[in-house]
C-alpha cells in the first residue's frame, strides 16, 4: 500500500494549477473539484477544504474563474465554477512553469 | 502596462467583493454546508449511519467559522478593515465618557484653531507669498548698501547694462512707480501704478485674464505717457465691478484718457498693491542715468540657474561699471533674491515668535487631553484587561487606543480648523488694507489647501502624541491584578499621580512663559503709543492730496495756496498748512545736505537728513516747538530767498559752539543749492518713537504734485472732515483726496502692527491659562478622589476641615509653585527672542514677572478651591468603608 500523503503534501504551489486544469473539463462545485482531484490522482492528492475555498476566492478575485450558482443533480442550490480566457491562459502558463522545474529536478536526479 | 490594468481589475474586483459582503459571507456559508452534506452522503453510503455520517463529514470539513474567514481574507482589504473597526470602536468608547470627550474637545479645538491661524499667517507670508507658478524661477535685481540691506530698487542705467550683458538671467524687466488719479463717482480716488517694460509679464509668466499684455509698440507709443494700461484683478473689481467688457474702453487715469487692454487674473499682479500696469518706453539718457535709483528689476533664471548663480553674475557688471564709473556705481552692490522671499524677511522674526507661542499653547493642551486620558484609561483597565484575555495582542491594544486619540484629535481639528478660518478673518481685519498690501501673500492669506494639508498632519502629529504615552501605559495593564473585583491598585494609581503632575507642571511652566511675553509686549505697545514723538497735534484733521500730473508746476503752487486759504476760512478751523509727507505716514523723504561747517565734504559722503517740505504754520498745527529763529513767512515765498529751517538734531551736530541761525546748507545737483538757516525746531520722530533722533531739514513748499494736509480745528476734527473735504473738493475736483483721518488716528494705525502681535500673544496666553488651570483642576481632584480614605482616616482622627482644606490646597500650591519656578526661568530665557520687539521695557522686566507669578499663584489656589472644599467634606464613615 502506498503511503498515503498526508493531506498537506500536494506539491505548494500547484493548487492553483490543478484546480484551473480541473475546470477545463467542466464547470464544478467545489466538492466535485476535491472528488475529482481525488479520484484522478488515484488518493494521492487529497486537498485540504482549508485550502481550497481561500483559493477559490483568491483565483475569482485574479479573474481567471467566475461562480454562478445552479443546481446539483441532486435538485440543491450549489456553486459552480468556470474557466475564463484569462484563467486559460494562467493555466498554460503554470502548467509550462512546472513541466520545466519538473524536468530540471529530474536532470539533477538522473544518474551521472 | 499589462500588469497594471491587471492591478487595477484587481482592485476594482476586491472593492466590489467588499460592498457585498454580507450576500458573499452567506454565500460562502451555503456553499460550505453543501460540501459538507455531500461528505456526509457520500460517508452513508460508504456505511455510515446517518448522524455518525454527519459527525465525520464535518470533522473531515474542519471549522467552517474560520474557513469563511479564510476565504473572506482573501479579498479583504486587511488592515482597512482593522482600521476601521478600531475607529468605530474608539467612537463608541468616546461616547460613552462625555465629559471627558467634550473637556479634550473643547481644550484641542482652541487650541488647534489658534494653531490654524497662525498656520495660515505662516503660509501666506513666508512659505507662499508669491501665488505666480514659476515664483521660484524669478528674482528681483537691487542695489544695496552696507547701510541699507533691504532696499529694493535699481537704476535704469544698470538695468541695461544688465539685461545687455549675457548672464544666467534668460530675461530682465524694468518698472517705475506711476501714481495716478482716478476718476470716481463722487471724488477723484488715488490709484498705485506701475510702468512697466514689455517683457515685464512675460519674465512673471502671466498672461491677462482678458486682453492682451504690452508689446514693443505700446512702449513705443507710450514715450511720454502711457497709452494703454492692463489692469489688476482688484482694480478691475472695484472701479468696473468686474465687467467683462471693459476691453477697449477708455479710462481716464491723472486726467488722461488711456484705452484698457488687459486684465490680470486674481493674485497674478506683482507687486501685490500694484492697480494698473502701463508699458514704459526705456528712452536713451534713461539708458545711461546710472545715477538714479527708482526702478524695479525682475529677472527669469535660465532652467537650472539659481538666484546665486545671478547674484555672482551681476556682482561682475557690478565691479566693472564701477570701474568705469565710479561717481555713480561706487560703494553699491548688486543683488538678485528669489521673488519668493520678497518683503517676507519684514515680519518673519514676528511670524516666528507668533509661530512659537502658538506651539505652547498646542504643547500645553496636549498635556491636558494627555492627562485627561490617562486618567480615563485607568477607568478603563477591566476592559483593556478583557480584551487582553480574549486574545488582544499589546500592540494590538496600543493601536486602537493612539487610533481612539487620533479620532478625537482630528475631530478637534476639524472644528478647530473652522475656528481658524474665523481667527484670519479676524486678523485681516485688524490690520488696515493698504498696509497689509505690502506683504504678497496677506490678501490671499486663508485657509487654503497646502494650510489643511498641514493641520491635518499637525492634528495627527497631536493625536499621536498625547494618546502614546497613556495607550503604553494602558496595554500594558497587569491582567491579573486588573481583572480582580475592586482593584484600586494604589501604587499603580500613585505612579499614575506623579505622571500627571509632572504634565501639570509643564503645563504651567509654558502657560508662565506666554503670560510674560504677552504681558511684555502689551506693555511695550503701551510705552510706544504714549511715547513723545517730538509733535503734539491738538484736534488735527490730516488728509493726503493727489494732483494730476497735468496741472503745470506754477498751477500746482497756486494750488497750494489756494487750498490753505480755503481751508482756513471754514468757521471752526484754526490754521491749515501743508507738508510733503505727515509723521508717522511711513515715507522716507530724505536728502544730502552739506553743512557750511564742514566745507570740504562731497554730496555723497554728506550727512543724510529727512527732507520736507512745508508751507508756513506746519509748525504751530503740529505743536513742534520753534527753538530759535522764524517760521516761514511772506518773504520767503520768493524763491530765490532760498531760506531752511533745521531741527535741533542737526544743530547740535554741526554747529555744537553757536548758533546755526544764518549758516548756510547746500545740496541739489553737485551741492550747488545753498540755502541760509533761518529756524530751529524741535526733533520729530517721523518714522515712531522708536527711531533715534535724525537731522531734520525743512524747506518752503514748491511744485509738489503729491501732498499731505494738516489741519487744526477748534474741536471735533472728525466731525470737520466733510467740510474740509468738499471745501478742498471745490477748488479743483480732479484732485483726489485720499486717507482722511485725525491725527491721533494716524498714530494709532502707525502702531498697528505692534497691536496686532500684542492682542495675539494675549489671546494665546488666555487660553494657556485657561487650559493650564482646568489642568490643575483635574490634577488636584483626582488626588483628592484617590485620598479618600486617607481623608477619612485623618478627619476620624481629628482633622478639622480647614486642615483637610489646608492640606488639598497645599497639594495644589506645591505644583503651581515649582511650575511658576520653572517657568520663570524659561521666560528668562526666552526673553532674548522678544527683544527686537519691545520698546521701553526690559525682556527681563522684574515687575512683569512678578505679576505673572501672581496672576498664576492665584490662578491655581482658585482651580485647587473646589477639589479642597470637596475634600473637606468628605464623610468619614463612607470614605473609610470606601473600597
Amino acid at each position: 500500500m502506498t503511503k498515503k500523503l498526508t493531506r498537506t503534501d500536494v506539491l505548494p504551489g500547484t493548487l492553483d494549477m490543478l484546480v484551473l486544469k480541473t475546470l477545463t473539463l467542466a464547470q464544478m462545485h467545489g466538492y466535485g473539484i476535491a472528488q475529482h482531484l481525488q479520484q484522478v490522482s488515484r488518493d494521492v492528492i487529497q486537498v485540504e477544504e482549508g485550502s481550497l475555498y481561500p483559493a477559490l476566492q483568491r483565483m475569482q478575485l485574479k479573474g481567471w474563474i467566475t461562480s454562478e450558482w445552479g443546481q446539483s443533480p441532486t435538485g440543491r442550490r450549489a456553486r459552480y465554477y468556470n474557466l475564463t480566457t484569462a484563467g486559460r491562459k494562467q493555466l498554460g502558463i503554470e502548467v509550462s512553469d512546472f513541466q520545466r522545474a519538473i524536468e530540471a529536478i529530474g536532470r539533477v536526479l538522473r544518474p551521472a | 502596462m499589462k500588469p497594471i490594468l491587471d492591478s487595477i481589475a484587481v482592485l476594482i474586483r476586491r472593492s466590489t467583493f467588499r460592498s457585498r459582503r454580507a450576500e458573499l459571507d452567506a454565500e460562502l456559508r451555503e456553499e460550505m454546508q453543501f460540501h459538507v452534506d455531500m461528505l456526509a452522503r457520500a460517508n452513508e453510503s460508504g456505511g455510515m449511519s446517518a448522524d455518525a455520517a454527519r459527525v465525520a463529514a464535518r470533522r473531515q470539513f474542519g471549522n467552517p467559522t474560520t474557513l469563511c474567514e479564510f476565504s473572506r481574507e482573501q479579498w479583504s482589504f486587511g488592515w482597512l478593515d482593522a482600521l476601521w473597526q478600531d475607529v468605530r470602536y474608539g467612537v463608541r468608547s468616546l461616547i460613552r465618557t462625555p465629559s471627558v470627550t467634550i473637556t479634550a474637545l473643547i481644550t484641542l479645538i482652541l487650541a488647534i484653531g489658534a494653531t490654524a491661524t497662525v498656520v495660515a499667517l505662516l503660509d501666506a507670508t513666508q512659505l507662499h507669498p508669491v501665488a505666480l507658478p514659476d515664483a521660484d524661477r524669478i528674482v528681483t535685481i537691487s542695489q544695496t548698501t552696507a547701510t541699507c540691506t533691504d532696499c529694493n530698487n535699481f537704476s535704469s542705467g544698470n538695468y541695461v547694462s544688465v539685461r545687455d550683458a549675457r548672464t544666467v538671467l534668460q530675461d530682465v524687466a524694468f518698472a517705475q512707480d506711476w501714481g495716478v488719479t482716478v476718476p470716481g463717482p463722487s471724488a477723484a480716488t488715488v490709484a498705485e501704478g506701475m510702468t512697466v517694460t514689455p517683457n515685464y509679464s512675460s519674465v512673471l509668466g502671466v498672461t491677462p485674464m482678458l486682453g492682451r499684455s504690452f508689446t514693443a509698440r505700446d512702449a513705443d507709443a507710450s514715450v511720454n505717457r502711457p497709452t494703454v494700461v492692463v489692469l489688476s484683478h482688484r482694480f478691475w473689481l472695484r472701479q468696473f465691478d468686474g465687467d467683462p467688457t471693459v476691453i477697449g474702453r477708455s479710462i481716464a487715469l491723472n486726467d488722461v484718457p488711456r484705452t484698457i487692454i488687459g486684465v490680470l487674473r486674481k493674485n497674478d499682479g506683482f507687486p501685490p498693491d500694484v492697480d494698473v500696469f502701463g508699458p514704459l518706453h526705456l528712452a536713451a539718457d534713461a539708458a545711461n542715468d546710472h545715477k538714479s535709483t527708482d526702478g524695479f528689476v525682475v529677472g527669469r533664471l535660465r532652467p537650472g540657474a539659481t538666484a546665486a548663480d545671478a547674484t555672482r553674475d551681476i556682482s561682475a557688471i557690478e565691479r566693472r561699471l564701477a570701474r568705469e564709473s565710479p561717481a555713480t556705481n561706487a560703494g553699491w552692490r548688486f543683488v538678485a533674491t528669489p521673488l519668493t522671499q520678497y518683503r517676507t524677511a519684514d515680519v518673519r522674526q514676528a511670524v516666528l515668535l507668533v509661530v512659537g507661542a502658538v506651539a505652547g499653547v498646542l504643547l500645553i493642551a496636549c498635556a491636558n487631553v494627555a492627562n485627561l486620558l490617562l486618567v480615563r484609561a485607568t477607568a478603563r483597565e477591566r476592559e483593556i484587561a478583557v480584551r487582553a484575555a480574549l486574545g488582544a495582542g499589546r500592540a494590538q491594544i496600543a493601536r486602537q487606543l493612539v487610533i481612539e486619540g487620533v479620532v478625537l484629535s482630528l475631530t478637534g481639528g476639524l472644528l478647530g480648523i473652522v475656528l481658524g478660518a474665523f481667527g484670519v478673518t479676524l486678523l485681516k481685519r485688524s490690520v488696515p488694507a493698504d498696509l497689509a498690501s505690502y506683504l504678497p501673500g496677506w490678501a490671499a492669506m486663508g485657509v487654503n489647501v497646502r494650510v489643511l494639508l498641514m493641520m491635518l498632519g499637525v492634528s495627527i502629529a497631536v493625536g499621536v502624541g498625547f494618546s502614546a504615552f497613556p495607550a503604553f501605559r494602558a496595554a500594558r495593564t497587569d491582567l491579573t491584578g486588573a481583572l480582580k473585583q475592586g482593584a484600586r491598585g494604589s501604587t499603580v494609581g500613585r505612579g499614575l499621580a506623579r505622571v500627571r503632575t509632572a504634565l501639570v507642571i509643564g503645563e504651567l511652566a509654558l502657560a508662565v512663559v506666554l503670560l510674560s511675553a504677552a504681558g511684555l509686549l502689551v506693555q511695550s505697545f503701551t510705552q510706544l503709543t504714549a511715547a513723545d514723538t517730538g509733535v503734539h497735534p491738538e484736534h488735527v484733521l490730516t488728509m493726503q492730496l493727489h494732483l494730476p500730473a497735468t496741472l503745470d508746476a506754477d498751477a500746482a503752487v497756486a494750488y497750494h495756496e489756494a487750498v490753505v486759504h480755503r481751508v482756513e476760512s471754514i468757521p471752526g478751523i484754526r490754521r491749515a498748512a501743508l507738508i510733503d509727507k505727515l509723521p508717522l505716514s511711513n515715507s522716507n523723504n530724505s536728502n544730502n545736505f552739506i553743512p557750511d561747517s564742514r566745507p570740504t565734504l562731497t554730496l555723497m559722503q554728506a550727512p543724510s537728513a529727512r527732507d520736507e517740505f512745508i508751507t508756513a504754520g506746519y509748525f504751530s498745527v503740529m505743536g513742534i516747538p520753534l527753538v530759535r529763529g522764524r517760521d516761514f513767512n511772506e518773504l520767503d515765498r520768493d524763491t530765490a530767498a532760498h531760506t531752511v529751517i533745521i531741527n535741533r538734531e542737526f544743530a547740535s551736530r554741526y554747529w555744537p559752539n553757536g548758533d546755526a541761525i544764518g549758516h548756510t546748507i547746500r545740496t541739489g545737483y553737485e551741492g550747488h543749492d545753498q540755502y541760509t538757516i533761518v529756524g530751529i525746531v524741535g526733533n520729530v520722530r517721523y518714522a515712531g518713537a522708536d527711531e533715534p533722533p535724525r537731522p531734520e531739514v525743512y524747506r518752503r513748499m514748491n511744485r509738489r504734485w503729491d501732498t499731505d494736509i494738516a489741519v487744526q480745528t477748534s474741536g471735533g476734527p472728525a466731525a470737520m472732515a466733510h467740510r474740509v473735504v468738499a471745501a478742498i473738493g471745490s477748488i479743483n475736483p480732479s484732485v483726489a483726496i485720499t486717507r482722511v483721518m485725525t491725527m491721533d488716528a494716524m498714530m494709532a494705525r502707525h502702531y498697528a502692527f505692534n497691536r496686532v502681535i500684542a492682542n495675539g500673544l494675549a489671546i494665546f496666553a488666555g487660553i494657556a491659562l485657561i487650559i493650564a488651570a482646568a489642568g490643575i483642576y483635574g490634577v488636584v481632584s483626582y488626588s483628592v478622589g484617590q485620598r479618600t480614605q486617607e481623608i477619612g482616616l485623618r478627619m476620624a482622627l481629628g482633622a478639622g476641615y480647614g486642615r483637610i482644606m489646608g492640606l488639598i490646597l497645599a497639594d495644589g500650591a506645591r505644583v503651581a509653585v515649582i511650575g511658576v519656578v520653572l517657568g520663570l526661568i524659561g521666560a528668562w530665557f526666552a526673553g532674548s527672542a522678544l527683544a527686537f520687539l519691545l520698546y521701553g521695557v526690559a525682556p527681563r522686566d522684574p515687575a512683569t514677572f512678578a505679576g505673572v507669578a501672581l496672576i498664576l499663584g492665584a490662578v491655581a489656589i482658585a482651580a485647587s478651591y473646589f477639589p479642597a472644599r470637596r475634600a473637606g467634606r468628605v464623610d468619614p464613615v463612607t470614605a473609610l468603608r470606601y473600597e
